[in-house]
């Protein structure tokens, strides 16, 4: 899980996932480990996500802890549309640091709709340059389930 | 090549010079065309570096064979090359040299630290030596009863650890590969521990800047995480207490082999941990812990048992040392109140009994009377020397004895005296006397002796003959004789029990060889003297019969036939001679006359008798059992000169031999 300060990484992940680790970790270490289980065609795949604490002016993202990946969702809040072009550019240095590996993008917040800032123009562009969008609110648990599950479709081999 | 020469002016001349330059270059093109193209290959060749290194590609290894057995010139040259091109290549890609060298400098680094442990150890010994404590002194007799060295032992006493987890770890995206803890641990997700254990790493990594440290390990309190790097996994031991340095080469191996079985499986990991089912044995090889406090217990348990033993061994001893005096003091008065046996001497000796004394061999066996005293025979030093007992009860059983063995047909092996009677074992042919009967002779009871007769054939001539009698069951005419292993059949028998002895008489025990030469079968002497008691005379000068004795011959057939035919049955030869006779006229001539008729006489007895024989031939009896001769007037049936004895003597008589086939009586 990828993306600025505050976008709501955690809060996906702790809506659908096992944690047997606080949330402290991700302040102290940078980083917190949780678990996803998931049944894609009938195959149990097993997520082992790495929620990255969120990139600020203060802080930059550990790359180190992408190494490894098979894939990664680069989380935007749609209240803030500073927040998506940070996204794009973490995938930028995601690229440089795992090559081309799986991934998509999460449009959180979607609960807010007064405040959403994004328009449809923006989404339908980048969808036509090949991104995988998909709108969540971890707060009413709207797609998120979906988002994972895309994301593991496109993780396992054709 | 110069073309013109300047000193010669003229046109011709240089014409003349033109030409012939032509056919100079004509001539060499025509002799030199080949090696021109050769020359110009090899130009082409050594212009183009391609070509040129394709060439000398193929040269080379065999050139720098040959150059470095002559000398080391070639490696001075190549060393300076070497060291900058490993150089280049470390500084380059530090990791897959690495990988290259793990599996060679693991075991070489842990030679030497092995090598160097060692030393500490040693060194260690010297100081522990020194101090002088009883938990030294246990720890020493421990070292010498294990075999390690004492360092080790105290080190192993002093070391309380268990490994509760291990996890395998893939290096490059920290997913779990294996996972094994030891019983009744409580854990948390393995996947994700490990995957927080690899962040952790990068995170320490990261934050203090040092890119290609490993952590070895972390600690909190009494547990600790020893991590051991490999170039594609890394193993995690979860450890409680104090474990160690050991333990770190019990990883290490364990990470080596696993790389060595699934190296490939490793470098190609996308998520399946599937294939990592089978090390799962190398994790648990892993769990180890020291089982100090458990082997303390074990040993308090041994040495309880250890003094139990002793205690029952002990209680065991005595009242076996008790019982066996008890049984001894039986044994003894038992033996001297025994008749035929003195006991001279009895005790006991660094713990064993021991008993000499004097034993009439028909007394009570004293090692059989031990034995039903309850005491070992093989636990008793015994000593018997044999006498002979003249106490009245054994001169009975002497002479009885006696009297046994003087008896044809009996042998004794053995005599015992127990329970108070005498066992007598011996060997008793069926047709030798009843020694029990023999008992009342000696005045013995029957109650005081028990026989124990096997039934055996004697060979001695007596026992062959009478078994013979029994046999054979002969007829007063006949008497049988045993002599040199030969049973001798001699006198007069019935045809039948001829038949029968023939057959029995070969296989009597005893008796290696049957004679019967002297043994006349009835029915032949019958025939014999009804044959020689028939004469056939014949008319006076002739060869021919007197009339009426044509059934006097045709009786003498059937007789001689009867003869063969049951001469025959019984193994018997029969010979009969034919004797022809005249009636000696020629003493009524004188000496010149009686030399005639004598012939004459001669001449016709023989005819008479060759008549005979030829009647008398019949088919199936050879011509070789008979003779024929004429006696002429020499052997006169009737001696009287009445015309009745001379008709008498024109005749022929019979004599008839029987006789057994020679040789038939061996067996």
């Amino acid at each position: 899980m990828l993306g600025a300060f505050a976008v709501g990484k955690t809060s996906l992940v702790k809506r659908f996932v096992e944690s047997i680790f606080s949330e402290k970790y991700q302040t102290t270490v940078g980083v917190k480990i949780d678990k996803k289980a998931l049944d894609i065609n009938g195959q149990q795949v097993n997520l082992i996500l790495w929620d990255i604490q969120g990139e600020d002016e203060a802080q930059e993202i550990r790359l180190s802890y992408l190494r490894g990946a098979s894939g990664y969702i680069l989380v935007a809040d749609g209240t803030r549309p500073v927040s998506l072009d940070v996204a794009l550019a973490i995938h930028e240095k995601a690229k440089e640091t795992v090559g081309e590996v799986a991934h998509m993008l999460v449009l959180n917040k979607s609960d807010l709709t007064d405040e959403w800032k994004l328009d449809d123009n923006t989404v339908k562009e980048l969808t036509e340059k090949g991104w995988t969008v998909i709108t969540t609110s971890a707060r009413t648990g709207q797609d998120v389930e979906k988002a994972f599950t895309v994301l593991a479709q496109k993780m396992l081999p054709a | 090549m110069s073309s013109s020469n300047p000193e010669y002016g003229r046109k011709s001349s240089r014409e003349d010079n033109r030409q012939e330059q032509k056919q100079l270059d004509e001539l060499r093109r025509l002799l030199l065309n080949k090696e021109q193209e050769q020359l110009k290959d090899l130009q082409r060749l050594l212009n183009n570096p391609e070509l040129l290194a394709t060439k000398v590609s193929r040269a080379l290894p065999r050139a720098i064979a040959i150059r470095s057995q002559r000398d080391e010139e070639l490696a001075k040259a190549l060393g300076p090359m070497l060291e900058q091109s490993i150089k280049r290549s470390v500084s380059a890609n530090v990791r897959s040299f690495a990988n290259v060298l793990f599996p060679v400098m693991g075991p070489a680094i842990r030679k030497s630290i092995a090598e160097t442990f060692k030393n500490m150890l040693q060194s260690f010994n010297q100081v522990v030596a020194k101090s002088f404590s009883l938990q030294g002194l246990k720890w020493r007799l421990e070292a010498s009863r294990t075999g390690k060295s004492f360092g080790e032992v105290v080190l192993l006493h002093t070391l309380l650890y268990k490994v509760e987890q291990v996890f395998l770890i893939h290096r490059e995206n920290g997913l779990l590969l294996q996972h094994v803890m030891a019983e009744a641990i409580v854990t948390q997700d393995g996947d994700m521990v490990s995957g927080m254990l690899t962040a952790i790493q990068d995170f320490v990594r990261d934050s203090f800047g040092e890119k290609e440290a490993e952590i070895e390990t972390l600690e909190v309190g009494d547990l600790s995480v020893w991590i051991q790097q490999g170039p594609h996994a890394i193993l995690a031991a979860v450890v409680r207490g104090n474990a160690p340095r050991e333990l770190r080469r019990t990883l290490e191996l364990a990470l080596e082999d696993i790389h060595l079985e699934k190296g490939e499986e490793l470098e190609s990991f996308e998520g399946d941990a599937a294939p990592f089912e089978t090390i799962k044995h190398y994790l648990e090889d892993c769990l180890v812990e020291s089982e100090t406090k458990e082997k303390r217990k074990g040993n308090t348990r041994l040495a309880w048992a250890v003094i139990c033993a002793i205690l029952v061994v002990l209680g065991v001893w005595s009242f076996s040392r008790i019982r066996s005096n008890c049984l001894w003091g039986n044994y003894l008065a038992r033996l001297q109140s025994e008749p035929g046996i003195v006991v001279a001497d009895a005790g006991r000796q660094l713990g064993k009994f021991y008993i000499f004394g004097l034993r009439d061999p028909l007394a009570e066996d004293p090692l059989e009377l031990m034995r039903e005293a309850g005491l070992n025979p093989g636990k008793v030093r015994s000593h018997w020397e044999l006498y002979q007992s003249l106490t009245p009860g054994f001169e009975a059983i002497t002479a009885y004895l006696d009297r046994l063995k003087s008896e044809p047909g009996i042998v004794v092996t053995a005599v015992r005296k127990q329970g108070g009677k005498f066992h007598i074992a011996g060997l008793r042919d069926p047709l030798a006397a009843d020694p029990m009967e023999m008992l009342s002779e000696a005045k013995l009871g029957h109650e005081k002796v028990v026989g124990y007769w096997k039934p055996y054939q004697s060979f001695t001539a007596e026992f062959v003959l009478k078994r013979s009698y029994n046999i054979l069951q002969p007829p007063d005419t006949v008497l049988l004789k045993v002599e040199n292993k030969t049973l001798c059949v001699s006198g007069l028998a019935e045809m039948q029990w001829v038949r029968d002895t023939q057959k029995l008489g070969r296989a009597i025990p005893g008796a290696s060889y049957f004679d019967e030469t002297n043994l006349a079968v009835r029915e032949l002497v019958d025939l014999k003297e009804k044959i020689e008691g028939e004469t056939l005379l014949f008319s006076i000068g002739t060869t021919q019969l007197l009339a009426g004795y044509g059934v006097v011959l045709e009786r003498l057939k059937t007789h001689v036939r009867n003869l063969f035919e049951s001469a025959g049955s019984v193994d018997r030869m029969v010979r009969i001679e034919i004797i022809g006779h005249t009636d000696a006229l020629s003493d009524r001539w004188g000496w010149e006359g009686r030399k005639q008729a004598e012939r004459e006489d001669k001449g016709l007895s023989s005819g008479r008798a060759q008549w005979v024989l030829s009647e008398l031939a019949l088919p199936g009896i050879s011509r070789s059992n008979f003779s024929a001769r004429g006696a002429g007037g020499e052997e006169p049936l009737r001696a009287g000169s009445v015309l009745k004895d001379r008709d008498f003597n024109r005749s022929v008589s019979f004599r008839v031999h029987i006789s057994t086939i020679p040789g038939e009586h061996d067996r």
